[in-house]
C-alpha cells in the first residue's frame, strides 16, 4: 500500500529531515507513528498524502506517486491534520458539497458515525468545539471508504469519553483493504489500538515491530528499586520506584507500555535493533 | 489499450466532466459572498457616485452614457475577484483541505477561470444592462435636462473592454495561484516592477529617438506614431492579444500543481 525507498527531504539545505528513509506499509493495519517533536512525523504523513513533495527517493502509495495528486489517488487518501479550519457550513451542507468527490462515500455510515459521536447534521461547523470538529472530520473521512486514513494527533482535544469512542470507531472501521496511519504523542490513548508500532527518530525509522513481537522480546515491569543482579535495557524513574525494560527471556508474552517502550527505544536504538534483529 | 490509474496518459487524471461539475458548484457556492459584495459595491458606487453625484457636479453635462462607467468596474471588480480565486492557499489551515480535495490542478484552474473570466464578464454585463435599465428612469426623474442613454451590451466599446479584461485577467490568476496572502497588492507590485524594467529597457534602446526633436500635441505624437508602425510594435501587440493570456493560464495551472502545504 505504501512503499517508500531512500526518501530524502529537507525544509532547508543545511539539515535534511529525512536522509535515506525507507518504509513499507501493508493494508489491514493500524500503524502507530511515534516520535519526538520535530522528528518528522507530520512531514512524513504529508509526503505520503501528496501534500509535500519528496526531495529524492521514491514514494509509491496505492500504485501512485503522491506528488502527482491525481484525483483517483486523492479519493483513496484521507488526512486529518492536527490543525485545520473548516468552512462555516452545516454538517449536512458540507457533506452535500464535498461527498460527491468520493465515489464510495456512504451516507449511512456517516450518519452512524455522527450519531456515535453525538453530533447532529444541522449543526454549523463553526459553532463546534475543536474536539467535535475532529469527530466530524473522522466521521466524514471514514464514510469516504478510502483505503488510506491518515490521522495526525487524532486524540488531541478529545475528552475522556470521546477518546474511547474514537478507539471504538477506528477499530470498527479497519478492514483488509484499508490502512490507518496514526501519528501521536498521546501514546496511552492508542494502546491496544495501534499495531505495528513505528518509531521515527533523527530522520530514520528506528523501530518497526508489531505488538506481538514486542511482547515476545521485551518485558516491562515496575519495581520499587533498580535490580542489582542485572542491568535493564532501560529504567524510567517514577514516583515510588522504577519502570524497567528488559529482554524477555521467558516464553510468556508481556504487556506493552507504549510510553516506556518509546523512551527506551529512543534512548538505546542500537541495543533494541540488535535484540529485534535476532 | 488500457491505462493504469497512475498512468499520466489517463485523461481522467486531469479532467472528468462529472467531477468538474461538482467542483464548479462548490466554487460557486464558496465565492457567492465575494461576488455579491463586489456587485453591491460596484453598482452602489456606479449609481450614487458616478451617475447621481457625477451628474449633479458636472453642470454642463447633457448626456449620460454608460459605456465608460461599464469598463472600470468590469476590470477592477474582475481583477479583485481573480485575485481571490485560490484564497484558501493563503491560509495554512485551509490549504490542507484545498490541496487534499480529489480534483486535478487543471480542473481547479478551469473552474476558477470560468468563474472569474467568462462567468464574471457575462454576469457583470447582464447585471450592468439591468442596472442601466433601472437607473436611467431614476436619473431622468432627478435630472430632467440630462439625457440618459441606454447601455449597449454588444457595443464596440463594451466588446473592447471585454477583450482587454479577458487578456489581462490571466495575470491576476497567476498571482492568485502563486502568492500566499496579499495577492492583489503583490500582483500589482510585480506589474509595476515589470513596467519599470520594460520602460527603462525601451528608453535606453530607443534613447536617440526619444531625445531627437519631435512634437506631441494631444493624441498626435510623431514618436508614438513612429513606434506604432514599427515591426516590433506589431510583435508586441500580437504577443499581448494572442500570447499573454494563454501563457498566464498555463503558468497559473502549473502554479497550482506545484503547491504544497
Amino acid at each position: 500500500m505504501v512503499q517508500i525507498d531512500n526518501l530524502t527531504f529537507s525544509y532547508n539545505q543545511k539539515q535534511p529531515l529525512f536522509d535515506g528513509l525507507s518504509i513499507t506499509l501493508s493494508p489491514g493495519h493500524i500503524y502507530g507513528l511515534l516520535g519526538k517533536n520535530g522528528a518528522g512525523k507530520s512531514s512524513l504523513l504529508k509526503i505520503i498524502s501528496g501534500l509535500l513533495f519528496p526531495g529524492q527517493g521514491t514514494v509509491s502509495v496505492l500504485g501512485h506517486e503522491p506528488k502527482d495528486r491525481y484525483p483517483k489517488f486523492m479519493q483513496e487518501v484521507y488526512l486529518i491534520p492536527e490543525e485545520f479550519e473548516l468552512p462555516p457550513l452545516t454538517l449536512e451542507r458540507f457533506v452535500r458539497l464535498y461527498s460527491p468527490f468520493y465515489p464510495r462515500f456512504s451516507h449511512s455510515l456517516f450518519d452512524g458515525y455522527v450519531a456515535e459521536f453525538q453530533l447532529t447534521k444541522d449543526q454549523r461547523l463553526s459553532t463546534l468545539s475543536y474536539g467535535q470538529k475532529k469527530k466530524f472530520l473522522l466521521s466524514f473521512g471514514l464514510a469516504t471508504d478510502c483505503k488510506l486514513v491518515i490521522l495526525d494527533e487524532p486524540t488531541n482535544g478529545l475528552d475522556i469519553p470521546s477518546k474511547s469512542q474514537f478507539r471504538k470507531v477506528v477499530a470498527s472501521a479497519i478492514h483488509d483493504e484499508r490502512t490507518f496511519v496514526i501519528s501521536t504523542h498521546q501514546v496511552r490513548d492508542m494502546e491496544a489500538l495501534i499495531d505495528p508500532i513505528i518509531i521515527l527518530d533523527e530522520g530514520k525509522v528506528v523501530f518497526f515491530e508489531d505488538c506481538e513481537r514486542v511482547s515476545e522480546k521485551l518485558t516491562i515491569t515496575r519495581l520499587p528499586k533498580l535490580p542489582t543482579d542485572r542491568e535493564p535495557l532501560y529504567a524510567d524513574p517514577s514516583f515510588g520506584g522504577y519502570t524497567i525494560v528488559e529482554e524477555n527471556t521467558t516464553l510468556t508474552e508481556s504487556n506493552i507500555n507504549l510510553e516506556i517502550l518509546f523512551k527506551a527505544v529512543v534512548a538505546n536504538k542500537e541495543k533494541f535493533y540488535e535484540i529485534f534483529k535476532r | 489499450m488500457r491505462f493504469s490509474k497512475g498512468n499520466p496518459m489517463n485523461l481522467t487524471n486531469y479532467f472528468d466532466p462529472a467531477r468538474f461539475w461538482q467542483l464548479l458548484k462548490l466554487e460557486l457556492f464558496k465565492s457567492r459572498k465575494g461576488v455579491f459584495m463586489t456587485f453591491a459595491v460596484a453598482f452602489g458606487m456606479l449609481f450614487f457616485l458616478d451617475m447621481l453625484l457625477g451628474t449633479a457636479l458636472e453642470q454642463t453635462k447633457v448626456v449620460h452614457e454608460h459605456k465608460e462607467s461599464y469598463a472600470f468596474p468590469l476590470l477592477i471588480g474582475g481583477f479583485i475577484l481573480s485575485s481571490l480565486a485560490f484564497s484558501d492557499l493563503g491560509s495554512p489551515l485551509k490549504r490542507y483541505q484545498f490541496l487534499a480535495l480529489p480534483v486535478s490542478a487543471f480542473e481547479r484552474f478551469l473552474s476558477m477561470w470560468l468563474l472569474t473570466s467568462v462567468g464574471w464578464i457575462l454576469l457583470f454585463t447582464a447585471a450592468y444592462t439591468v442596472y442601466a435599465w433601472l437607473a436611467n428612469p431614476v436619473g431622468q426623474l432627478l435630472f430632467s435636462d440630462v439625457t440618459f442613454k441606454k447601455f449597449a451590451p454588444f457595443g464596440s466599446y463594451t466588446l473592447s473592454a471585454i477583450r482587454y479584461y479577458f487578456v489581462l485577467q490571466g495575470i491576476f490568476l497567476v498571482g492568485a495561484a502563486h502568492f500566499r496572502g496579499y495577492v492583489l497588492p503583490k500582483t500589482l507590485l510585480v506589474l509595476i516592477v515589470c513596467a519599470a524594467v520594460c520602460g527603462t529597457l525601451v528608453y535606453f534602446t530607443m534613447k536617440d529617438v526619444f531625445l531627437a526633436g519631435h512634437e506631441c500635441d494631444g493624441y498626435d505624437c510623431v514618436l508614438v506614431q513612429g513606434i506604432g508602425v514599427h515591426s516590433v510594435w506589431t510583435i508586441v501587440k500580437g504577443m499581448f492579444w494572442w500570447v499573454l493570456a494563454p501563457l498566464c493560464w498555463v503558468v497559473a495551472c502549473l502554479g497550482l500543481k506545484e503547491q504544497e502545504v
